[in-house]
């Protein structure tokens, strides 16, 4: 599945353009007279994955629109402070320009009532408009029908697995149901690996979708959006649930699955521990071993798979707008620069810089040649190839749940999982949390 | 010029048992501090792998990248400057207010005494989720976003009702005679606050400034907030570029922390000598 | 002798107060009035007690105050007698006493991101060291997943914390070595040990910087959420959650008013706890008349 030539083409490709990048840093220069200045507070420093698609942004931008627009980036580490940075300046009115983050924080923003409506501009610019995907604008469009925020992420998140192990416990595919599903945790754990890499968190979030989502009626309970949920009764979920629970009474998850940090199951994966994780395609270039440590030749012995399923198919993540950016700018200069911004970011150039650089596919209606389709990472080609065969899709539940929904699952998953609790309270209580 | 405990226990032989009893506690205690401290500086020299595993308390291969990567990558010598001036800032203007609050309260009847004493304990029962906003508000009011000075000034609020109840402390335990002579002699108030109660509590005074130093060199929430721009950045903001939601560079991180945590080791040693030499017997009588 | 100090007493308070108002006066304001509001990204609603009522009614409240409590305690009959220990001990001067000295004081000194990697790792349930420690000592049956089982969660936590007396053990000794060696004269010539004398002289003469750390323990205790939200973020089931750590997890859920309702039984309890304190260890009897 994976060939090497192709691994190689992707880690130069990352490395050239990471050297670019590096090397375009330098380019910070003085205002010129008439130039736009524009602010992007940005997260995506330091150890972020998005970085080194960051740096090429701002490059780039500046570098075309000399003379005419500037950015210039306001680094606030970590995503926690970020947001509480960005809400308590919505309070203030002081939103910079530019502003990114995943729906949670894009909501915040359309809630302040601060952000820029971005419907005329998309529409003022046909050829822009048509560059996206017919659903692209659906995460971030009110009920009134305003767009708060331009989508730069269309995610296939499907499952990794190592085929080593999948090898050596006599597996010989990934599993298309959940019965082969809980068989091959059987076989793994016989063969003494860690089935899958949970931690409560994000990746166990991810499972659960899964099992929602591949029940009789579960996708279309999980695309619900912006509405009160019910969930304790309702079949779908109660039976998704139920196998999540499952999961961990089998014994298919590590002992420490309770963390809620991802660091404890990403490590169990890329140490070659664990035989499965959840994520999306943005974890391929640290499979591959760039900028992280990773068990030897990790990145040839691992494949990326749609979820099993029920009777009728296998199922699958497919989320556009996880992440998006909004715009603070109140003057019509500025708000024109942050709009050209948006536009040079979903660029055919600049989007194909991300499925490079971060394996992400934008929102964007991406024609690649057949040597821009050879650079890219082969299981991220796979993924979206797998997309075409799938019998259920469905977002994640950080795409329609309300976030305290979310923090009260991590809180609760523990003592349900260890049968503290039925699965009706469990339900209820996260009812209640919304 | 010995110290007062010194002369206090001469002529006193101590028993072996209390001896040994004392060692046993402080050798509990040096293990509770230093399993912690100890695993996290050598956390630096371990990898991200090792240090998310069952690995041992020593790393395999004494890795230098930690080290290297904090220095160059995310350029921490450059931003302990900026630490250091806020640090120093704070602490030297929360003590001389909470000083000059402090006294008075301990020592006069006035009238508003204990409602001076009431409002300010209020400071500190304030949920620091309760100031994010209101203080991103005020800073931005009186203009001082993306200032040291507001920063300091913030700082020095938020400390300001813990060094005041300490210092109040403090002062309450100083013998009064010293005081009732120099307004004998006429001294008036400020005399006495600067040139009598300010040496005889040095003691106090510099744990309440190494206290405070500690406190915001760590602090980073109001940091991020209030500081925007990157030469201002401070080095617990810096430290966190080693961590973000999908990716980490641990060891970088931990060897971060491990300089950081120099300068306020220094700091500390320099000023606890004060608290060694304490009162020379015979100045005070209580 | 007072009057003609009065002018130069309101001056000498006067950077403080300034401080106090400009940045404390208007967050104390803001809890206590949006405690009463709905307040959220759009903006802000009047809803009257509705916060209240309905904290009061959450399955998650019992368990943030019963924390509390039990966190406070834990502060108030451990963390501060055993700094008084250690304090009284390292103020003999024994050999290396100043070393001591610093390596206490060493946790107090890196922040809490720090410690947490550190103790999530110790209490890891897969490699954890005390894991592995009991395995060794043939004790496998006491294995668990200690931060995040609903029985040890919370007092995993209060270990991570419970001996790091650096702060208040310099506090201490701050104050003990501005006691004058004359008040010990007469005990030693009356040949008593240094526990009597500890007990009879040092102790007693500690009563307020005793109480203000009291007074400290539990307002930090009250107020103090980093340590919990980088490990266990209140969980498992809210074993974890403590009143401070309920109002970072609203806030983080944007539910601000609701934030600001629990801070106000913060601010309630705290004051509560202060004047209590103060009467109990007659903190500041004692001045000029």
């Amino acid at each position: 599945m994976l060939r090497n030539p192709m691994r190689l083409s992707f880690r130069t490709a990352t490395a050239v353009a990471i050297a670019a990048g590096v090397l375009a840093m330098p380019a910070t220069r003085p205002a010129l007279a008439d130039e736009v200045e524009i602010t992007w507070a940005t997260f995506w420093v330091g150890t972020n994955p998005l970085r080194p698609w960051g740096e090429l942004l701002i490059a780039g931008f500046n570098e075309t629109y000399a003379g005419q627009y500037r950015v210039v980036t306001e680094e606030i580490p970590g995503d926690a402070q970020y947001r509480d940075k960005l809400r308590a300046d919505s309070v203030a009115n002081a939103l910079p320009d530019l502003i990114t983050g995943n729906v949670t924080l894009m909501r915040d923003m359309r809630d302040s009532g601060r952000v820029v409506e971005l419907t005329p501009h998309i529409e003022g610019d046909p050829e822009w408009q048509a560059s996206f995907h017919d659903d692209a604008f659906d995460t971030y469009r009110t009920e009134a029908g305003e767009l708060y925020a331009l989508p730069y992420s269309r995610d296939y998140i499907g499952i990794y697995y190592n085929t080593d192990h999948f090898a050596d416990a006599g597996i010989e595919s990934f599993p298309e149901t959940w019965e082969a599903f809980f068989a091959a945790c059987a076989a793994l754990r016989e063969a003494g690996y860690v089935p899958m890499a949970n931690e409560g968190n994000w990746t166990t979030r991810l499972m659960w979708a899964n099992m929602i989502g591949t029940q009789p009626g579960g996708a279309d309970w999980m695309r619900q959006q912006d509405t009160e949920l019910a969930l304790a009764g309702v079949e779908p979920v109660v039976a998704g649930t139920e196998l999540l629970r499952r999961m961990n009474e089998e014994g298919c998850s590590n002992e420490d699955a309770f963390t809620g940090q991802y660091a404890t199951a990403a490590t169990l994966f890329l140490q070659g521990e664990a035989s499965m994780i959840a994520n999306g395609p943005w974890m391929i270039p640290n499979i591959m071993g760039v900028n992280t440590e990773t068990a030897e030749g990790l990145g040839d012995r691992v494949a990326y798979a749609a979820s099993p399923g029920s009777a009728d198919g296998r199922g699958m993540i497919i989320v556009t707008g996880e992440a998006g950016f909004a715009v603070g700018s109140q003057d019509p200069e500025t708000i024109e620069a942050s709009i050209a911004f948006l536009r040079y970011l979903t660029s055919d150039e600049q989007m194909l810089n991300q499925a490079n650089l971060v394996s992400r596919y934008g929102p964007t209606r991406l024609e690649l040649t057949p040597d821009q389709e050879a650079a890219l990472a082969p299981m991220l080609l796979s993924i979206v190839d797998q997309s075409q065969d799938i019998a259920h899709s469905y977002p994640h539940t950080g795409m329609t749940m309300p976030n305290s929904m979310i923090q009260e699952f991590i809180n609760t998953w523990p003592v349900y999982a260890r049968g503290q609790i039925d699965t009706e309270e469990f339900l209820e209580i996260l009812e209640d949390a919304q | 010029m010995s110290g007062a405990l010194i002369e206090r226990t001469s002529g006193y032989h101590r028993p072996i048992w209390l001896t040994i009893s004392y060692y046993a506690v402080l050798a509990w205690f040096t293990v509770a501090m230093l399993f912690p401290i100890g695993w996290l500086v050598l956390a630096a020299f371990k990898t991200n792998a090792e240090i998310l595993s069952a690995s041992s308390y020593f790393p395999i291969d004494w890795n230098l990248e930690g080290f290297e990567d904090a220095l160059t990558e995310v350029g921490l010598l450059g931003y302990l400057m900026n630490s250091f001036i806020v640090s120093v800032g704070a602490s030297v203007l929360v003590v001389v207010a909470a000083s000059m609050a402090a006294y008075p309260v301990a020592r006069f009847r006035f009238r508003g005494r204990d409602t001076i004493t009431i409002l300010l304990s209020l400071g500190l029962v304030i949920p620091l989720t309760a100031l994010i906003v209101p203080e991103t508000l005020i800073i931005r009011a009186i203009g001082l976003h993306d200032t040291r000075i507001g920063l300091i000034l913030l700082y020095s609020s938020i400390f300001l009702p813990i060094s005041f109840l300490l210092l109040r402390a403090f002062f309450l335990s100083l013998p009064v005679s010293i005081e009732e002579a120099a307004i004998m002699d006429g001294a008036n108030y400020w005399q006495i606050l600067i040139r009598i109660v300010a040496p005889l509590s040095g003691p106090g005074i510099s744990t309440v400034a190494i206290m405070i130093f500690v406190f915001t060199w760590n602090e980073f929430l109001f940091a991020t907030l209030i500081l925007s721009s990157e030469e201002r950045r401070t080095a617990q903001v810096a430290i966190r570029f080693f961590q973000s939601q999908f990716d980490f560079n641990l060891p970088g991180m931990f060897a971060a922390i491990t300089i950081v945590m120099l300068v306020p080791i220094f700091v500390f040693i320099i000023l606890q000598e004060r608290v060694v030499r304490g009162l020379t017997a015979g100045s005070v009588k209580g | 002798m007072q009057k003609s100090f009065r002018f130069a007493i309101y001056l000498s308070l006067l950077p403080a107060l300034a401080l106090f108002a400009t940045f404390l006066v208007f967050p104390f304001f803001t809890i206590l009035v949006t405690s009463f509001f709905e307040w959220r990204a759009s903006g802000l609603r009047f809803i009257g007690v509705e916060n209240y009522l309905e904290l009061w009614d959450s399955r998650a409240f019992p368990s943030a105050l019963r924390n509390t409590a039990i966190w406070i305690a834990a502060a108030v009959l451990l963390h501060v007698p055993l700094a008084v220990l250690v304090a009284v001990i390292l103020s003999r001067r024994l050999k290396g006493w100043k070393i001591f000295r610093t390596l206490f004081f060493l946790p107090n000194i890196v922040s809490y991101s720090a410690l947490a990697i550190v103790f999530l790792g110790f209490y890891n349930a897969r490699y954890g060291a005390l894991n592995q420690v009991l395995a060794d000592i043939g004790l496998e049956h006491w294995q668990r997943d200690w931060l995040f089982s609903y029985d040890t969660a919370l007092y995993a936590l209060i270990f991570t914390w419970l001996f790091h007396v650096g702060l208040y053990m310099i506090i201490i000794m701050a104050e003990i070595a501005t006691i004058p060696d004359e008040i010990y004269e007469a005990a030693v010539m009356d040949g008593a040990g240094e526990i009597k004398q500890d007990l009879y002289i040092t102790l007693p003469l500690l009563r307020n910087v005793i109480g203000t750390c009291m007074i400290l323990t539990v307002t930090q205790s009250l107020i103090y959420f980093e340590g919990i939200f980088l490990t266990t973020g209140g969980g498992p089931a809210n074993a974890t959650l403590t009143l401070s750590m309920a109002t970072y997890r609203a806030f983080e859920n944007f539910h601000w008013g609701e934030a600001n309702a629990i801070g106000m039984h913060i601010v309630i309890l705290g004051v509560a706890a202060i004047l209590i304190i103060r009467r109990l260890f007659r903190i500041g009897e004692r001045y000029f008349d």
